[in-house]
């Protein structure tokens, strides 16, 4: 058999080069769309996803890391009682009001993060270098991500106030940008002179590590069953209260509501672009077509000719998008853009870009085999 | 030829045709609608083709010439009326089985040549015989054979790009040809050449009803046709209106 769809691709490369460049195109905006959703969402939940802690414990109902409020402090109590749980440890979240010392303009919102700073604390455990948690011990010592240096209007080294309280910032991290605001970690005894008379009603959440991440759910279950004398509480595993807390900030604010439509009108950009530039290139060889069909090549193997088609015209797009959007992404991690993409995420994309092209196609096919072929020849 | 029942053709001598048709159309209307006009392009035609001829159906622009053709060919189905193409009722054939009988009986040239550009002049005539359920041995052979027919070996590996218009128009008839169609359709196919490249298709079709006993049914306009064709058929107002033959043109008796 003639490979006539790849030779056609091959010999005609100019007529294809828009269909292809759309359907690249069409990669881009989805897969950079996604990665933007999943990086700036994710940050809704770093303070979890950055810490090796298997439970959180909060007070009931809380929507988001951020919302937290005071527990008890037999909480940990609690926690610790439970067999799988092998370390407790507080979590002291304060909203703070930070003024440089540098500059004359107004505060910062920032949200100060007091943890422990033993070497085996869990929180932000995989963002703080042994060194980093032990220079937290010194009072008044805090540390910011990197990219919001500038907007505190400070330096590693800079000295700052928060909510009146002296501190300077002994160290700069990538990854803690938050979203709402910015996130300063200090030791859980620096947040609670920060915050005053807040800090002795309890810590806002108890974190816990199990003997195995596979018992943290039935830990979770049986902590859930109810505690007469304890709290009030709720318990979550790690991968629901980070999950809780991005669905939060995606579906139930504005902002969220906004970037989702957002990504749906790009993806019918792209998909209408992608559709239309195959449509083209299939009525491109209308008659060719309809020469064959007329011959008796059935419309069903014409129609196999035109997927075949689409595939090639899909998968050189997918590469090329693909390549185009790893390209982005790292350009963006490396300016400090909240981006993020999963092996899961990318293949969801390029499954969606091929559906598209595939159904594009199909349209196409479809538009052509309507039309009667004796009027096609003329 | 307009009567109103099947009967053996009548030549210009008067001679009764003997043999069975290979083509014939009974009866057979058919009309479009234009707008909210509906407009009757055939009116109770009756038709019989013989093997081994070229017909040749001549009128002027928008007789029902194409519309004929199309029909015969079974490319479209008549409003009314039977046709009969090599002992089959095309009427009775659903969609699919129209395909099959054209993939296996049928072959087309177009006044548009309608070639891939992408693929050489041996690949053009290849391409259908793919779908026959052909082995690529055989049909590179039979392709080649084809291309032999119409002279144009020396081009087997040029794309149209390369070629002229009365090869290109030659490629496309290697193309229809290969299948070894008992049944061969031309519509306007020397409408779009110049005077040679016009006579030396027309040689070819001739040759190949001739030596392969192939029904060519012609549709044009062009009058350097007719002297050219065994048997011209006058139409007009869809209508025949008139059955010529050449005088020395003897269809075969044994028609497919």
């Amino acid at each position: 058999m003639i490979a006539l769809a790849r030779k056609t691709l091959i010999h005609e490369w100019r007529r294809f080069v828009p269909a292809v460049f759309a359907v690249g195109f069409s990669c881009v905006l989805l897969s950079v769309q996604a990665a933007l959703v999943l990086g700036i969402f994710g940050s809704a939940a770093v303070y979890v996803r950055a810490s090796g802690a298997d439970l959180w414990a909060g007070y009931p109902g809380t929507q988001s890391v951020n919302f937290g409020r005071a527990i008890g402090q037999d909480v940990n109590l609690r926690l610790a009682m439970d067999p799988a749980v092998t370390a407790t440890e507080p979590y002291l979240w304060v909203d703070g009001d930070w003024r440089s010392n540098q500059g004359s303009g107004g505060g910062v919102s920032v949200y100060v993060s007091g943890i422990r700073t033993a070497a085996d604390g869990m929180l932000f455990s995989r963002l703080l270098a042994p060194w980093q948690r032990a220079a937290l011990r010194d009072p008044g010592a805090v540390i910011v991500d990197r990219e919001d240096l500038s907007t505190l209007d400070t330096t590693v080294g800079g000295r700052a106030w928060i909510n009146a309280h002296p501190v300077h910032v002994v160290a700069a991290v990538d990854g803690l940008r938050g979203l709402g605001g910015v996130n300063v970690i200090t030791s859980i005894d620096s947040a609670r002179e920060i915050a005053g008379s807040e800090g002795s009603a309890g810590p806002t959440y108890v974190v816990a590590r199990t003997q195995t991440p596979a018992q943290a759910a039935q830990a979770q279950a049986r902590l859930a069953a109810g505690a007469p004398g304890f709290g009030p509480f709720e318990v979550w595993t790690a991968k629901e209260f980070a999950r809780r807390s991005q669905l939060y900030w995606l579906l139930d604010t504005g902002a969220g509501v906004a970037v989702l439509f957002m990504v749906g009108i790009v993806c019918l950009v792209g998909t209408v672009v992608t559709s239309q530039s195959l449509m083209g290139v299939v009525a491109g060889s209308a008659r060719e077509y309809a020469v064959l069909n007329a011959l008796g090549v059935s419309r069903r193997a014409l129609g196999l000719l035109v997927v075949e088609q689409a595939c090639w015209i899909g998968g050189l797009g997918l590469l090329l998008g693909g390549a185009a959007s790893a390209a982005l992404l790292v350009l963006a991690n490396t300016y400090g853009v909240p981006v993020a993409m999963t092996p899961l995420t990318a293949a969801a994309c390029a499954l969606l870009v091929g559906a598209v092209t595939l159904l594009s196609g199909l349209f196409a096919m479809r538009g052509l085999m309507a039309a009667d072929p004796a009027l096609l020849l003329r | 030829m307009t009567s109103s029942a099947p009967r053996p053709s009548l030549g210009a001598a008067g001679r009764v045709q003997r043999g069975t048709p290979s083509l014939q159309a009974i009866d057979l209307h058919k009309s479009f609608v234009s707008g909210v006009v509906q407009v009757q392009v055939l009116r109770q035609m009756n038709l019989s083709i013989h093997a081994g001829e070229l017909t040749l159906i001549s009128g002027p622009s928008g007789c029902g010439k194409s519309t004929l053709l199309s029909l015969l060919s079974a490319l479209q189905k008549p409003d009314s009326g039977t046709i009969r193409a090599l002992g089959k009722d095309l009427a009775s054939l659903d969609a699919r089985a129209l395909e099959r009988f054209r993939l296996h009986h049928t072959g087309f040239v177009f006044q548009g040549f309608n070639l891939f550009p992408a693929l050489t002049s041996l690949e053009q005539v290849q391409l259908p015989l793919g779908y026959l359920g052909l082995s690529a041995s055989e049909s590179l052979q039979r392709a080649q054979d084809a291309l032999d027919e119409v002279g144009l070996t020396q081009r087997a590996h040029m794309r149209p790009a390369q070629l002229s218009g009365g090869e290109k128009q030659r490629v496309a008839i290697a193309r229809a040809i290969a299948k070894s169609p008992q049944l061969l359709f031309a519509d306007e196919p020397t409408s779009a050449l110049d005077a040679d490249s016009g006579q030396r298709v027309i040689d070819i079709l001739h040759r190949i009803a001739r030596s392969h006993g192939t029904t060519v049914l012609c549709v044009s306009h062009d009058p350097r046709l007719v002297r050219h064709a065994d048997r011209v058929l006058g139409m007009e107002d869809g209508a025949i209106r008139s059955d010529w033959r050449q005088p020395d043109a003897e269809p075969e008796a044994s028609a497919a």
